[in-house]
């Protein structure tokens, strides 16, 4: 499971290399993001860029990554595909996130695109 | 008198009940599907709720047993495909599919589910969902609208 980390000034941004959060991924996407936010970090930014496809297990580790992270901490997500906005939408999962079109604009709202 | 053919397009799989075989089995059903020129919509649809029902029988018709085999046949006829999977593991509850539940979600983040999502995703996609248990066998039928 590749998740790469980087640091902002008020986020950890988080960049799944997978195509798929599924049945065969879920455990390892839980266990990695335990890893990589086991920090100070309030704001944890997810990045699903090149992420077309989550079941029913990657959305359950999605919400269990949130849990890990404790009180005090948000677990956002940014840049869905359609196939993984269309399960969090019917699961109604897309309420209990935020949800950024994407990275760049969750991390640095302030920067002007150029 | 001329009868209009009914292309009949059909395709088999069989995989092994484990999450590597369900990868195999939707990555060909969608290359499969998608030279049959169904929109991208419906083939969403269709990975959605194959990957659910798949993955139920992995994880509660064959438990640990990753080599227990699930079949499946996908027919498309006129504006719908219909799905037929069958696998040998343990019935369902009760021999019968279960209910949907509807979840609050305005719990605290700590309460929040991280499961029972898929049959949920199954009923809002699919219709003439249907279950029996014949012999040993669990059987699954439904259709997606393409």
């Amino acid at each position: 499971m590749q998740l790469h980390s980087e640091t902002y000034s008020d986020a950890l941004l988080i960049t799944v290399q997978e195509t798929r959060i599924d049945a065969a991924a879920a455990i390892a996407f839980k266990d990695k993001m335990r890893e990589l936010t086991d920090n100070e970090f309030a704001r944890v930014v997810v990045d699903l860029e090149s992420v077309d496809f989550v079941d029913s297990s990657g959305l359950g580790a999605i919400v269990g990554a949130m849990k890990q992270l404790g009180a005090g901490r948000k677990l956002e997500l940014a840049s869905l595909s359609p196939n993984v906005e269309k399960v969090f939408r019917l699961t109604r999962m897309d309420s209990v996130f935020t949800i950024h079109d994407t990275a760049m604009s969750a991390v640095e709202p302030n920067k002007l695109a150029g | 008198m001329q009868v209009p053919s009914n292309e009949l397009v059909r395709f088999e799989y069989m995989i092994d009940g484990n999450p590597i075989g369900v990868r195999s089995l939707l990555g060909q059903l969608v290359a499969d599907l998608g030279k049959e020129q169904i929109d991208a919509g419906a083939l969403t649809n269709v990975e959605i709720v194959f990957a659910e029902v798949l993955n139920n029988i992995v994880e509660h018709a064959y438990r640990d047993d990753l080599n227990g085999k699930i079949t499946a046949t996908v027919q498309i006829i006129g504006n719908c495909v219909l799905f037929q999977t069958e696998d040998f593991g343990v019935a369902m509850p009760q021999n019968r599919l279960p209910r949907i539940e509807s979840k609050d979600l305005s719990v605290d983040v700590i309460s929040l589910p991280e499961g029972g999502f898929g049959w949920n995703l199954i009923h809002e996609l699919t219709q003439e969902l249907r279950y029996r248990r014949v012999d040993e066998r669990n059987m699954l039928k439904f259709s997606i609208k393409i």
